[in-house]
C-alpha cells in the first residue's frame, strides 16, 4: 500500500484517516477499525491478530458491568420504576420554588445511582420530566436541557460505565472511582439547582402541577399524600442502596453489582408491582443489548487501534509534547480539560477515552496526581461533553424524544453549560471534593 | 420462520442475556450464601458477552443506531448527502466484511490448534464459532438499514438515536 | 531487522528485564543486525495473555517469554511443572528445567510451533490471605480463595478452602474489600510489584507450585534464520535466562524481608509441616498426573530424585 502522506508515520496517518472517515458519517466504532486496518496494512503486520484482538478487547470480566448496569436502568425505565420515583419527588418537593425544576435535578441525580449511561437515562426520565416542567412553566427547551445536563451526571454519580471503562483503561480501582466520583456528582447538581432561577420560564401558573400523568391521592394532605407515594416508590428508591451498599460493604464487585441490580429490577417489576410481561422483558433484552453492544464495538475496535498506537510508539511521542508545554503541573491540567471538552464536542465519551487516556495517563504519573481523581476529573469533562453540541448524545436522544431541534435545545441547556463548567474547575481545583470521602472509608 | 428471521439476533441476544444474567447471579448467591463458588461462571460471561456484543450490534445496525458523527453531512447542500451517505455505508460493509473475515481466521485457528478454554477445558473454538457469522449478520443487517434509508424512506435521513 | 518480542507481566519484573538483556545480547552477537523490541503487559495480544503463545506458534508474533501455567490451555502437559509439591527445591526445579525434562517439554512445545530457546523463572506460588496465619492444611479451612486455573481449584479445594476463578484486574479490589480472603503468586514477580502486601497480612512460604518461564522463538522465524545466526540467538537466549533466574531468585529472597518490614506475618512450615500439606494435597496431585501424562510425571520426578 502506498503512503497516504508522505513522512508521515502509519500510526499519525491512522489517527488523521480516523478523523476523516468520521466527517464522512461512518459510524464512530467502523471509523477506529477502518483506519486501524489501513494502519496494520502500512506496518505490514497485525493483521493476522486482527481478529484475537477485537475479541481481546470485549472479553474482560469489568467490562460486564456495562451490559447488565444498561439492563438494569432499562428494566427500570419500562418496569415502571422510574415512574413512581419521580411521583415521589414530585410530591415531595413539587411545592417549593423552581417546583419541577428541582423535581427534575434531583430526580436526575437519584436516577443518576440507578442508571450508568447519560442518554439512557434521557431515555428512561426525560419525557416525564420535560413534561411535569413545561406545566410548571418552564420553556420545553429549558427543561429538555435540564434533562440533557442532569442526564450526564449519570456516568459522574456511581454506577457509571464511563468510569469502569476509565477504571479498565488506567487499571485503577473502579470500586474507589465509584467512591471518589460521588461528591462531585451531588456538587454538579448543586450547580444545576443554582442555575435553575436563569432558566427560561414563560410563567405560567402551577395549578396545572398535577396534571402530569393522573396524579394519585391529590385529594389527600401532604403528610399521608407523601407517605403513600413513598411507599409506591421504595423499592425503586431502595435501588441504590442495594447497589452501592452491596460494594461498599464487601458482599461484590461493581461487576456483580450490575448483576444484582438487574436481578433486582426483574423482581420488583415480576413480584412488586406486576408489570413485568414476557413481551416487555424480551423487548427490554434487545433494547439493552443493543446499547451495550453500541458502546462494546467501539471498545472492540478500539482495541486494535490502541494496538497500532502501542506498536507504532505513538504514546510516547504525544505525551512527551503534552509535558513538553510548560513546567506548571496547572497549565497542563488546564490543556488536558481543553482537549477533553473539544473532544467530547466531536465524539462520544467511550472513544474519547480510548484515542486520549493513552496519551495523558503517563502525563499523570509524570506528574504525580492520582488516578482516582484524574479519573473524576475526566468524566467530568465527558459528561459535559455528553450534552455540549455539535455532537452531543444526550441532545440527539433528548430531540428524539421531545420533537424539539438540536439547536434548540442546545440553546436552553446553554445556561447549564456555562455554570457546569465552572463546577468543573471547582472538581479540578479542589481534589478533596472527591478524595475524601475514599480516605474516609479507606 | 419469517419471525425467526426477522427477529434472529434479538432472540439469540435476548436468550444469551438472561442465561448470562442467571449464571452470573447464581455465582454471587453461591459464593454469599455458602462456601462455593461456581469457578467456570467467569469464561461462560465472558465469551457469553462477546456474542452479546455481536448480536447485539446486529440489532443497532438494522435501526441504524451506531454513533456517527452527522456534522459534515448536515452542513453539505441537500444533493450530496446522498452521495456521501453511499460512501459512508460502502466503507462501514468493507469494514464488517473484513471483520467477518478475521474472525474466521481465529476460528480455524482455533480449531486447527486444538487450544482449549482456561476454565472448562472445553475446546476453545466453541466458544468463537458464532463470531464470524454475527459480524456477517451486522453486515446484512446494515445493508438492509441503508437501502432502507435510500429507497423509498423519508427524504431526510432519520436523526441517528443512539443509546449510550 | 527488528524481532517483536511479547511478555504479559509489567515492564519493572525479572522477566522484562530478562527480555531485555535477550534483546542486547543478541544484538551484541549479531553486529545490530538482529535487534528486539520487548512488548509488556500482553499488548500485542491485546491484553491475552492465553493467546499470545498461540500467536507465536502460528508465526503471527516472533518471540515470547511466557509461564508455563500461561500455555496450559494450548499444550496441557505443561501443567507438570506446577502440580502440586512435586519440588522441595531450586535444585530440583534446575534438574528438571536445565536437563531432560525441559528438552522433553521443549519436544511438545515444538509440536505447536515454538522453539523453545531456554528456561527461566516465574517462582514458588505463596500463599497470602487477611484472615489468620496459616500453618497446618486445617488452617486453610473456609478460606476464600481467588485462584487462577482449573488445577488450583482442585488443589484449594482438597485444602478445605473455598477457590474463586477471578482475573488479577479484579483482584486487588476484591482483596481489599474482602471478597476474597486470599491468594497465591510468586513473591518477586506479583506480591511484591503488585503491592498485595497493601491488603493482605499473613503469608505462608509454603513452596506449593512452581511456575517456570521460558523464552521461545516462532519455529517459522526460527527455519528462516541460517545455522550460525540460530547458534547466536540460543545463546543469547540461554545467558539471558540464567541470568534472569538468578536476579529472580535474589529478588525473592530479599523479598520476605521486604514484606516483614511492610508489616507482614511470614510464615515458614518446618518439613513436617510441609509434608502435611504435600499429604492433604496429595488427591490433586493424582488426578493432575494423570492428566498431563504419568509417563512425563515420572520423567520429572526420576530427575528429580537423581538431583538429591
Ligand atoms: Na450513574
Ligand atoms: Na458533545
Amino acid at each position: 500500500m502506498s503512503d497516504l502522506i508522505p513522512g508521515l508515520g502509519a500510526g499519525s496517518e491512522m489517527v488523521i484517516l480516523f478523523f476523516v472517515l468520521m466527517a464522512l458519517r461512518v459510524p464512530v466504532a467502523f471509523s477506529l477499525g477502518l483506519s486501524a486496518f489501513y494502519a496494520m496494512g502500512q506496518i505490514g503486520f497485525g493483521f493476522d491478530l486482527a481478529g484475537d484482538l477485537i475479541a481481546a478487547g470485549v472479553t474482560k470480566f469489568s467490562l460486564l458491568a456495562i451490559p447488565f448496569f444498561i439492563l438494569a436502568g432499562t428494566l427500570m425505565g419500562t418496569l415502571g420504576i422510574a415512574e413512581r420515583m419521580i411521583r415521589f419527588f414530585r410530591v415531595m418537593i413539587g411545592s417549593m420554588p423552581g417546583g419541577m425544576g428541582v423535581v427534575g435535578t434531583v430526580v436526575c441525580l437519584f436516577w443518576g445511582a440507578v442508571s450508568g449511561s447519560g442518554p439512557a437515562s434521557v431515555a428512561a426520565i426525560g419525557p416525564m420530566i420535560v413534561k411535569g416542567m413545561e406545566e410548571d412553566g418552564y420553556s420545553r427547551a429549558s427543561a429538555a436541557g435540564l434533562v440533557c445536563t442532569g442526564a450526564a451526571l449519570s456516568i459522574v454519580i456511581p454506577p457509571s460505565i464511563g468510569l469502569v471503562i476509565y477504571g479498565v483503561i488506567a487499571e485503577t480501582s473502579i470500586s474507589q472511582l465509584f467512591l471518589a466520583a460521588v461528591v462531585p456528582g451531588l456538587f454538579m447538581g448543586l450547580v444545576m439547582l443554582a442555575t435553575l432561577p436563569f432558566a427560561a420560564r414563560r410563567g405560567a401558573g402551577r395549578e396545572a402541577l398535577d396534571a402530569l400523568s393522573p396524579a394519585p391521592h391529590a385529594d389527600l394532605p401532604y403528610g399521608r399524600r407523601l407517605a403513600a407515594s413513598f411507599r409506591e416508590a421504595f423499592w425503586g428508591l431502595l435501588t441504590p442502596l442495594v447497589i452501592l451498599g452491596g460494594i461498599y460493604s464487601g458482599i461484590f464487585t461493581p461487576t456483580e453489582a450490575a448483576l444484582v441490580a438487574t436481578v433486582y429490577a426483574l423482581g420488583v417489576g415480576a413480584i412488586v408491582y406486576r408489570t413485568l410481561t414476557i413481551r416487555g422483558l424480551y423487548e427490554a433484552l434487545a433494547d439493552a443489548a443493543a446499547s451495550s453492544a453500541v458502546v462494546m464495538l467501539v471498545v472492540a475496535y478500539a482495541g486494535i487501534f490502541g494496538w497500532v498506537v502501542t506498536v507504532e510508539d505513538l504514546v510516547g511521542t504525544y505525551s512527551g509534547a503534552l509535558l513538553g508545554l510548560s513546567d506548571n503541573q496547572w497549565v497542563i491540567l488546564l490543556a488536558i480539560m481543553v482537549i477533553l471538552l473539544v473532544a467530547g464536542m466531536f465524539m462520544d465519551a467511550i472513544t474519547v477515552m480510548f484515542i486520549s487516556l493513552p496519551i495523558f495517563l503517563p502525563v499523570m504519573r509524570e506528574m504525580g496526581w492520582d488516578p482516582v481523581w484524574f479519573g473524576v476529573v475526566v468524566m467530568v469533562n465527558l459528561a459535559i461533553g455528553l450534552f455540549t453540541p455539535p455532537v452531543g448524545i444526550n441532545l440527539y436522544v433528548a430531540a428524539n424524544v421531545t420533537k424539539l431541534s438540536i439547536e434548540q435545545i442546545a440553546r436552553g441547556a446553554a445556561p447549564f453549560l456555562l455554570t457546569s463548567l465552572l463546577g468543573l474547575a471547582a472538581v479540578a481545583a479542589f481534589p478533596e471534593l472527591s478524595l475524601k470521602l475514599v480516605e474516609l472509608l479507606r | 420462520m419469517r419471525f425467526l428471521l426477522r427477529e434472529a439476533e434479538k432472540i439469540v441476544c435476548a436468550v444469551l442475556f438472561l442465561g448470562m444474567t442467571a449464571i452470573g447471579f447464581a455465582n454471587v448467591v453461591v459464593r454469599y450464601g455458602t462456601n462455593y463458588s461456581l469457578a467456570a461462571s467467569e469464561e461462560l460471561l465472558t465469551n457469553g458477552f462477546l456474542l452479546l456484543t455481536v448480536f447485539g450490534a446486529a440489532i443497532a445496525a438494522r435501526r441504524g443506531e451506531h454513533l456517527a458523527v452527522t456534522l459534515v453531512h448536515d452542513l453539505l447542500p441537500r444533493p450530496l448527502r446522498k452521495p456521501l451517505f453511499v460512501l459512508a455505508a460502502g466503507l462501514s460493509a468493507l469494514l464488517l466484511g473484513l471483520s467477518a473475515w478475521v474472525s474466521w481466521d481465529v476460528l480455524a485457528n482455533l480449531h486447527a490448534n486444538g487450544m482449549r478454554s482456561y476454565a472448562l477445558g472445553i475446546p476453545a473454538w466453541y466458544y468463537q464459532a458464532a463470531v464470524p457469522f454475527g459480524f456477517a449478520l451486522i453486515l446484512i443487517r446494515y445493508l438492509q438499514h441503508v437501502r432502507e434509508v435510500l429507497g423509498g424512506g423519508p427524504a431526510e435521513l432519520p436523526p441517528e438515536t443512539p443509546h449510550v | 531487522e527488528t524481532l517483536r518480542l511479547s511478555h504479559n507481566v509489567g515492564d519493572t519484573t525479572t522477566w522484562h528485564k530478562g527480555a531485555e538483556k535477550f534483546g542486547e545480547l543478541l544484538a551484541e552477537a549479531t553486529d545490530g543486525e538482529l535487534k528486539v523490541r520487548v512488548f509488556p503487559n500482553a499488548q500485542l495480544a491485546g491484553g491475552d495473555q492465553m493467546k499470545m503463545t498461540e500467536m507465536v506458534g502460528r508465526g503471527a508474533l516472533d518471540l515470547v517469554v511466557t509461564s508455563a501455567i500461561n500455555v496450559t490451555p494450548l499444550v496441557p502437559e505443561m501443567a507438570v511443572f506446577s502440580l502440586p509439591y512435586l519440588y522441595g527445591s531450586y535444585d530440583e526445579v534446575d534438574a528438571t528445567t536445565q536437563g531432560a525434562p525441559g528438552e522433553m517439554m521443549a519436544e511438545i512445545l515444538l509440536d505447536k510451533g515454538i522453539v523453545v530457546l531456554a528456561w527461566g523463572e516465574n517462582g514458588f506460588r505463596e500463599l497470602t490471605n487477611s484472615v489468620r496465619p496459616v500453618k497446618t492444611p486445617e488452617d486453610m479451612q473456609g478460606l476464600n480463595m481467588r485462584v487462577s486455573g482449573p488445577m488450583y481449584i482442585d488443589v484449594m479445594n482438597a485444602l478445605g478452602a473455598n477457590p474463586t476463578q477471578m482475573q488479577w484486574s479484579e483482584t486487588l479490589t476484591a482483596l481489599q474489600q474482602g471478597v476474597v480472603d486470599g491468594q497465591e503468586n510468586p513473591i518477586g514477580a506479583v506480591i511484591i510489584p503488585q503491592q498485595v502486601y497493601e491488603m493482605q497480612k499473613y503469608l505462608t512460604a509454603w513452596h506449593y507450585s512452581y511456575d517456570p518461564v521460558f523464552l521461545g522463538v516462532s519455529q517459522s522465524k526460527w527455519d528462516s534464520l541460517d545455522a550460525e545466526t540460530q547458534a547466536k540467538m540460543r545463546k543469547a537466549a540461554v545467558e539471558a535466562m540464567a541470568w534472569q533466574r538468578q536476579i529472580s531468585r535474589e529478588a525473592t529472597a530479599s523479598g520476605v524481608d521486604f514484606l516483614r518490614e511492610k508489616g507482614m506475618e511470614v510464615y515458614e512450615p518446618t518439613p513436617e509441616e510441609l509434608e502435611a500439606f504435600r499429604a492433604a494435597t496429595k488427591p490433586a496431585f493424582d488426578k493432575w498426573s494423570e492428566k498431563v501424562g504419568p509417563e512425563i510425571v515420572e520423567a520429572f520426578q526420576s530427575a528429580i530424585a537423581g538431583s538429591n
